[in-house]
């Protein structure tokens, strides 16, 4: 809170002390009086000590609150009186550019945020109805999305489209998140095309969190000041309660992702408060079915907590799951979506151009056992890759081949940049010239496929009985056989292997980056040789995942031994498995989009199907040609583009709105305190000069008086002197 | 009876100015009662022939009344003119007249050196209790040693500090005086009024009835009052408690913030007397009704005095009131 006359009120405070001081000194100037009936007084004074203390404190009490309280109405809070001469001097035009993002909805102990927003509105639109002026709304999701500028009082702008709602209570908070620039952009065109000689005034009406005003907002509401005869923050909400728990994501743990294949769900929910959270309930529905809730946190500090979870989905088709969080301080957030579009089972290629084909008959094995066990994966021999087949794949793996083709080189690239995901058995039939020249290297302006190339092949280390061979590290893909006590290690057996290309076997390139366009691709080694030599490595190339295993499974050279006992172990199909889960994982990823406010072309036919848990896809949203393609609540949607559906995808509240922190008033005030009024919302604007809006100022005055008249009559009690106590009068 | 009411006022019930130390001085008055005649009420017995009569019938020449005759009496006692008018033996019997022996008991305890703040509002102006009762005693021996009687005196604090046996003559005032003189500078502060062992101890040390008068400010508890008072009833003493006080104890008009502190125990007390006066007032009438009910009780004449009362007017009407009350046989 501010002054008008901020003297007056540390005046008030230091004046507030005196009845303090004056009592202590008091207490020093006690007559001393020698007394033969002393146990006539002592009696006494057991009788009315208790009364008598209290009714001593109470009235140094009400002294120094009267005094400060008289101190704070001299000094008037600026609040009182922050409009004084926007309205009621002439005719003027206001414009009050609204924040309608999701953290509005943020809850606080007087209401939400946009609850402080909407009152601060229509005090404000009470004003200028009085004061004939013209009083406009902008939002900030609103406006992004090209939505019209609200008229609340007078008329329309020439040149502007208006949506004529007549009231504040109309305006609605979106669950976008919204960048304000589009906004302040509009509020800046129309401060300046305001009529020659009405002034403009602007308010910005908003929690304003920290990501809101960033250098391009910043700037902007720099020029915003310039073009207005004076610029208003309003702050909504308390920037202090920051406290808020939210859902991140609902994803899937790597795996198939197939009817009747159970997978593994995994929930992220965030802690956006500097303080611990204790733990919550975590509900779970599978379309619109409850599963068995689950217990997620305590939570440290900002801390994220993920938890997994079992979970299988029954037939084919679209289905979903929504995850809630117990209701807080911002219930938008606390609702997750999962949306997936269950097929039969996942294709996965095997590339394998050896007649006998038994690479591929030991993975194919692998992957979908024989018998009633479902793994969820489909996978499929082929010699040559097609474009169609890779366009429905989850993986791809090369088993030793010799070559491809140039075009299947290419539509591989391009397969495995949309995400796809491919693992490479690189035994003696690969041909390391075109593995070097082809996979290796950069075509036609395309970086290479992986960042390491092909070497000889070598043989492998001679194994000491009950010794492993190799080691892992710790990753999905080789979960299997992690950790240095895992069993199945020295099971393992390598008879032979190629090995990278010796410029490539560096510590400079085993960093895995995602970026295919970093200027130094790099790879992980997933596996080695005791002796240092890679076995099984990673990189990535575009949203894909490409693997190299240095060995074969199954096979040999010429038809001799194979150059491993992988395919004889009890752990391959499980190994085969995780890494075919972990290739197909961006493949089979679940879509999910934050909500945001953005405004785009949209051809013709088109609509947003919203899932229902009875009714399934319904149309939602019509969409006009510039409709915002984005959903405005949370859910599991589908977007029909030209008539042509698009996958299923999940909406939900983008993670930025989520995040509370907001700058304070004194913080604002410190920044823009030289070009802008700056206060509560709640308290702004409550200068409206209707008499009810007086109404704290009288109650204040009020107390004022009824404190006055409560200290004279604790001063007539308390009073020492009985001629003074007569006259109504204390000491 | 509230103190306040029981005590006249110094306006109405003193009929002279507010007395102080300088103008209430012994000789003055000394001089102011030295024509007014001590006579006791009540009847005593006494060793030496005086003006008090006695309950024992003598050969006195003051006739007090007929009886009929009975064998076995003096015929020198017979009523001849009354056999002569009636025909009938009546014996004159005459009053016996003795001397009274009269006990001061006079507290000097640390309660009496209280003083008010008198007219002036300065403490130094006005009289002390003790003052004032020694005075009052002083005045009460010249009176009576004029009359040729006994007199006695004793101070008390917690204990007799110091006493004087009976003697008659103008030198026991003298010897009154010095002994009441000191005896506030033997007294301790912690010396608290022990009632029950004087006026025990009073009512073994004389011998017949007498005269007892105490002179105090009953400012203490009051179990052993009632006990003592019945004592000395029982030994046939006439008893007259003069109860002293200071204006500022029976009204308690004092303003500002105060510390109160004790004179007897050391006690301190800080407060606003405003606050206190109402409850103080109102233990103090209790304690005051609890004396007049114990001398009520045991047929002593009590009266309670204020400091700021002129002791000459307060004497003549202690005296008068005795001389019209009723006689025992």
């Amino acid at each position: 809170m501010s002054f008008t006359f901020p003297a007056l009120a540390v005046a008030g405070a230091l004046l507030a002390s005196l009845p303090i001081v004056i009592h202590l000194l008091n207490r020093r100037r006690r007559r001393r009086v020698a007394w033969a009936a002393m146990d006539f007084l002592l009696q006494s004074d057991r009788k009315n000590r208790t009364w008598v203390r209290l009714s001593e404190w109470l009235l140094l009490a009400a002294r120094v609150v009267a005094i400060a309280l008289a101190g704070l109405l001299a000094a008037t809070p600026t609040t009182l009186d922050l409009l004084k001469g926007y309205f009621g001097q002439q005719r003027a035009r206001h414009v009050v550019l609204l924040d309608d993002t999701c953290s509005m909805q943020r809850r606080g102990a007087g209401g939400s945020a946009w609850d402080e927003a909407l009152g601060a509105v229509e005090r404000l639109a009470d004003a200028a109805r009085q004061s004939g002026d013209e009083l406009l709304v902008v939002r900030y999701a609103d406006t992004s999305v090209g939505g019209d500028v609200a008229t609340l009082v007078g008329s329309t702008p020439a040149g502007e489209s208006s949506s004529g709602v007549a009231t504040p209570t109309s305006l609605q908070v979106t669950n976008a998140s919204a960048s304000p620039s589009d906004g302040l952009d509009r509020a800046i065109a129309l401060c300046e095309a305001a009529p020659p000689g009405v002034p403009a005034y602007a308010y910005v009406v908003s929690d304003f969190a920290e990501t809101a005003l960033r250098a391009d907002g910043a700037s902007r509401l720099d020029a915003l000041s310039d073009k207005t005869a004076g610029l208003v923050l309003a702050v909504c909400g308390d920037a202090a309660a920051t406290g808020n728990l939210a859902i991140e994501s609902v994803n899937l743990a790597p795996g198939p992702l197939a009817s009747g294949v159970e997978t593994r769900l995994v929930i992220e929910v965030v802690n956006h408060s500097i303080e611990p959270a204790p733990a919550v309930a975590l509900s779970l529905r599978r379309n619109g079915q409850p599963l068995t809730a689950l217990e997620v946190g305590p939570f440290g500090a900002g801390e994220r907590v993920a938890v997994e979870t079992p979970v299988t989905f029954m037939g084919i088709g679209p289905h979903a799951i929504e995850a809630t969080l117990p209701a807080d301080r911002l219930p938008a957030d606390d609702q997750g979506w999962l949306a997936v579009d269950i097929a039969a089972s996942q294709p996965v290629l095997l590339v394998d151009d050896q007649p006998k084909a038994i690479e591929s008959r030991v993975f194919a094995a692998a992957l979908r056992p024989i018998g009633a066990t479902r793994s969820g994966w489909a996978p499929r021999r082929v010699e040559r890759l097609a474009s169609d087949d890779l366009a429905g794949a989850a993986a791809v793996m090369l088993l030793d081949i010799e070559r491809l083709s140039d075009a299947d080189t290419q539509r591989l690239r391009d397969y495995t940049a949309d995400g796809g995901g491919l693992l490479m058995v690189l035994g003696p039939r690969t041909d390391a010239g075109w593995f070097n020249q082809r996979i290796a290297s950069a075509v036609a302006g395309e970086p290479p496929l992986t960042p390491w190339r092909l070497g000889p092949a070598t043989s492998g280390p001679v194994a000491e009985p009950g010794r492993p061979v190799i080691s892992v590290v710790d990753h999905p893909a080789v979960r299997v056989l992690a950790g240095k006590q895992n069993g199945f290690l020295p099971l393992v057996r390598l008879l032979a292997q190629r090995r990278l290309a010796t410029d490539d076997d560096v510590a400079a390139l085993r960093q895995v980056t995602t970026s295919p366009s970093a200027e130094t691709p790099s790879y992980e080694v997933l596996a080695r040789r005791l002796d240092g030599q890679p076995l099984l490595v990673e990189s990535h190339y575009g949203a894909g995942r490409v693997l190299g295993l240095m060995t074969t499974a199954a096979t040999g050279s010429g038809g001799s031994e194979p150059w491993s006992n992988l395919a004889t172990l009890p752990i391959f199909p499980v190994l085969v498995n995780d890494i075919t889960g972990w290739l197909a994982q961006e493949r089979l990823r679940p879509r999910a989009e934050p909500i945001v406010a953005v405004a785009s072309d949209t051809p013709p036919r088109s609509s947003l199907l919203r899932w229902d848990a009875a009714d399934g896809l319904m149309e939602a949203t019509p969409l006009g040609p510039s409709a915002t393609l984005t959903p405005a609540t949370p859910g599991v949607y589908r977007r029909v583009l030209g008539g042509v559906e698009e996958p299923l995808f999940a909406a939900q509240v983008s993670p930025a709105e989520s995040d509370l922190r907001s700058a304070s008033i004194a913080v604002l005030r410190q920044r823009w305190g030289d070009v802008a009024r700056v206060s509560s919302a709640d308290e702004l604007f409550r200068d409206a000069p209707t008499p009810a809006s007086r109404g704290p100022l009288y109650a204040c005055a009020a107390a004022l008086l009824g404190l006055l008249v409560g200290e004279r009559w604790l001063a007539y009690r308390n009073s020492y002197v009985q001629s003074a106590a007569r006259r109504g009068g204390a000491v | 009876m509230t103190p306040a009411s029981a005590a006249s006022s110094p306006a109405d019930g003193g009929g002279g100015p507010r007395p102080s130390s300088s103008s209430q001085s012994l000789p003055e008055v000394l001089k102011r009662l030295g024509r007014l005649e001590v006579r006791a009420a009540r009847v005593v017995d006494g060793f030496l022939s005086g003006r008090h009569s006695s309950p024992f019938l003598g050969r006195s020449l003051e006739f007090r009344e007929h009886r009929q005759y009975a064998a076995g009496d003096d015929l020198r006692h017979i009523d001849w003119k009354a056999w002569g008018r009636q025909d009938r033996l009546f014996v004159k019997q005459y009053e016996e007249e003795n001397n009274l022996r009269a006990t001061l008991l006079v507290d000097s305890s640390a309660s009496m050196r209280f003083r008010g703040e008198g007219a002036s509002g300065s403490p130094g102006d006005a009289m002390s209790k003790h003052e004032y009762a020694a005075t009052a005693a002083c005045v009460l021996a010249y009176l009576l040693t004029a009359q040729h009687d006994a007199v006695a005196c004793r101070a008390f604090a917690g204990e007799v500090i110091a006493e004087t046996p009976h003697r008659t003559g103008r030198a026991q005032v003298s010897a009154i005086a010095d002994l009441l003189t000191a005896s506030l500078e033997g007294s301790t502060d912690a010396a608290k009024t022990d009632l029950a062992g004087l006026l025990r101890s009073t009512a073994e040390t004389i011998p017949r009835r007498g005269v007892v008068v105490l002179l105090s400010d009953l400012l203490c508890p009051l179990e052993g009052l009632d006990t003592g008072l019945a004592m000395l009833q029982a030994k046939g003493a006439d008893m007259v408690v003069m109860q002293t006080l200071s204006d500022d104890e029976i009204d308690f008009p004092l303003e500002g913030a105060t510390r109160f502190v004790g004179l007897e125990g050391g006690a301190e007390l800080d407060a606003n007397p405003r606050a206190l006066r109402r409850e103080y007032l109102a233990a103090l009438a209790q304690h005051q009704d609890a004396i007049e009910a114990a001398c009520a009780r045991r047929g002593a004449n009590h009266q309670l005095i204020r400091t700021s009362q002129s002791l000459e007017s307060v004497l003549i009407a202690l005296l008068s009131s005795r001389l019209r009350g009723p006689r025992r046989r």
